[in-house]
């Protein structure tokens, strides 16, 4: 059997690191005292991991607030839903991406556009508010295509 | 006073989570294998008549007219809704012991001043809109006695799913309804022979004296007596204690004749016991592999063997372990059976700051620590890249034998792309 020599992170003697924390030897960094934790996305996003799910957008009826198909959903389900708020809702036994509403005793769900009625929880046999999504992840790159035509076109002009 | 928080039919729940149109219908969740139930839905169980256990095949034709669903066990998410479910306790009732992947026991020493029942309505309403899988919470003095409670929660309070057993009154009825075969530790065993004895409930049982019951039941029993009268004899296990032994073992999904593929399945399953062997920092130091063909063939064509090996220097190294065990594979397989089983046992597990180096042995003290780092790599390689990102040639890749998990879901909280999907249509 061959031999592999494994090295531990940090131990290879070549590499000598340009900027490292520990160098005693001089000064100490000035603002070791204001060290704080990394920005991350994960708190910005989430109130309560053990409620958080992600979910994937077919369709294109939620576009007017910027949610294309594709799109990845954060869906907290520790929300309590607020007027206004996207919702993944459960009709028909299937998953909808729908803004909510609430007026005296009766709960709406709506999509984007003025062509739907809005759907009221008693018009419907089984009617559940599953998560609400506070934010959703657009893949800015997948939509290059549209700019570079738009840019083009420009050109031409 | 304890409480014991337990999801209800959990695995069934955690695919109805993500699969609204399991809801409502009987359903059940698969063994390994497909073989036969292992969780089903208050429909199964109160409508078809569907048990733990009952045979895939028998549940066939319920299928097919529509009236059953069912599912592989997908272990991966299983796993996943119960973290969500211990961190959204722990917020609540921080002293917590994780019984079993569907149970929790918490100590509640510390809410002497709260209303409790309200808290735990609370913390059972969070759990449901948290994470969609219903639970019911039982609250007693004791582990045995919170275990009743929790029953009781599941059969008589179903709107709260929480219950309560405070006062005496509440303890001494929690006992007259509960059969003395469903109390915690006491078994069928006993249970018959209680019944037989007169003893048909919890409260007839605490009722008998003493000394009776230690000499019917050994101290086993004398146990579950004082925590029925409400004295802590089962302490909280804040820690999972190290397992003695770690053993690993599936059916195949059809018979084997031939030696390779034997191999394959014996490999993969050493890998998987030696990566929980290091998971808890020990080394085994003794295995056993076994083969078996099935039980209920004719007798001629029937045979079981085993061979246990001792290993020179204590090893928790997964290509150490199929070597040897490979070995030891071959000196029971006899060609011509038709195996359905092969496994291992690694026995002898001791912590891996305590191995001394074998003198005499091949393996040098500094190899070894280059081995441990190197599986420490790998095994943190296969957690963040997924399962078998790296594994040994002896594993194989076909892996014809392996399991069947036909009606498996998708991984809908690991994985990325198979999150679900939302139709804005």
């Amino acid at each position: 059997m061959k031999e592999i020599t494994l090295y531990k992170r940090g131990t290879a003697h070549t590499l000598i690191p340009l900027y490292a924390e520990a160098i005693h030897a001089g000064f100490e960094s000035p603002a070791a005292d204001y060290e704080e934790a990394r920005i991350d996305l994960n708190d910005y996003v989430s109130k309560y991991p053990a409620a958080t799910f992600f979910a994937r957008v077919t369709g294109e009826c939620m576009t007017g607030s910027g949610i294309y198909p594709n799109d990845l959903l954060v869906v907290d389900k520790s929300l309590t839903p607020q007027q206004g708020d996207i919702v993944v809702g459960i009709i028909d036994n299937e998953f909808i991406l729908r803004s909510y509403f609430k007026q005296g005793n009766k709960e709406y769900l709506m999509p984007d556009n003025n062509y739907f009625k809005p759907i009221e929880r008693s018009e419907v046999s089984h009617f559940e508010i599953w998560g609400v999504v506070p934010h959703s992840v657009l893949d800015q790159r997948r939509r290059n295509g549209a700019r570079i035509n738009r840019f083009e076109q420009a050109l031409r002009r | 006073m304890m409480a014991l928080i337990d999801s209800n039919n959990f695995y069934v729940s955690a695919e109805r989570v993500f699969q609204p149109e399991l809801r409502d219908k009987a359903g059940c969740v698969l063994s390994n294998n497909d073989g036969c139930a292992i969780s089903r839905s208050n429909e199964a169980k109160e409508q078809l008549g569907i048990r733990m256990g009952t045979p895939f095949f028998m549940m066939r034709e319920q299928h097919t007219s529509g009236k059953l669903w069912w599912r592989s066990s997908n272990y991966t998410l299983y796993q996943d809704m119960m973290r969500r479910i211990t961190q959204i306790v722990r917020d609540t009732f921080p002293d917590q012991e994780i019984y079993s992947i569907d149970e929790c026991f918490c100590d509640l020493a510390t809410f002497k001043h709260h209303d409790l029942e309200q808290v735990a309505i609370d913390l059972r309403r969070k759990i449901l809109q948290y994470t969609g899988v219903p639970v019911c919470i039982g609250i007693g003095a004791t582990k045995t006695l919170a275990k009743i409670a929790n029953k009781l929660a599941k059969k008589q309070h179903k709107t709260t799913g929480v219950y309560y057993m405070g006062t005496a009154a509440q303890i001494e009825q929690g006992l007259k309804d509960t059969e003395v075969d469903d109390v915690w530790g006491i078994g069928p065993r006993y249970g018959i022979k209680l019944i037989k004895a007169g003893v048909y409930t919890a409260y007839d049982f605490v009722n008998l004296p003493e000394d009776y019951v230690l000499k019917l039941m050994t101290i086993q029993g004398r146990r579950t007596y004082r925590e029925l009268k409400g004295l802590r004899c089962i302490p909280m296990e804040f820690e999972r204690p190290l397992k003695e032994g770690i053993s690993t073992a599936r059916s195949f999904n059809c018979m084997i004749t031939e030696r390779a593929p034997l191999e394959e399945a014996l490999a993969c399953y050493v890998a998987n016991a030696s990566q929980k062997l290091r998971a808890q920092k020990s080394v085994c130091a003794r295995f056993m592999v076994y083969a078996q063909t099935s039980q209920f063939v004719v007798e001629k064509d029937r045979y079981t063997n085993d061979i246990v090996v001792k290993l020179s220097q204590p090893t928790s190294d997964t290509g150490t372990l199929i070597t040897e065990a490979l070995k030891a594979l071959r000196r029971i397989y006899v060609k011509g059976y038709r195996y359905q089983k092969v496994g291992v046992e690694l026995r002898d597990l001791r912590p891996q700051s305590q191995v001394q180096s074998d003198l005499f042995g091949k393996v040098t003290v500094e190899k070894q620590d280059k081995l441990q780092l190197a599986m420490a790599a790998v095994d943190h390689i296969n957690k963040v890249q997924g399962r078998n990102t790296i594994v040994h040639g002896a594993m194989g890749f076909e892996k014809k034998w392996s399991m069947r998990q036909e009606f498996l879901s998708r991984r809908y909280t690991t994985r990325i792309e198979d999150v679900i999907v939302v139709k804005a249509i």
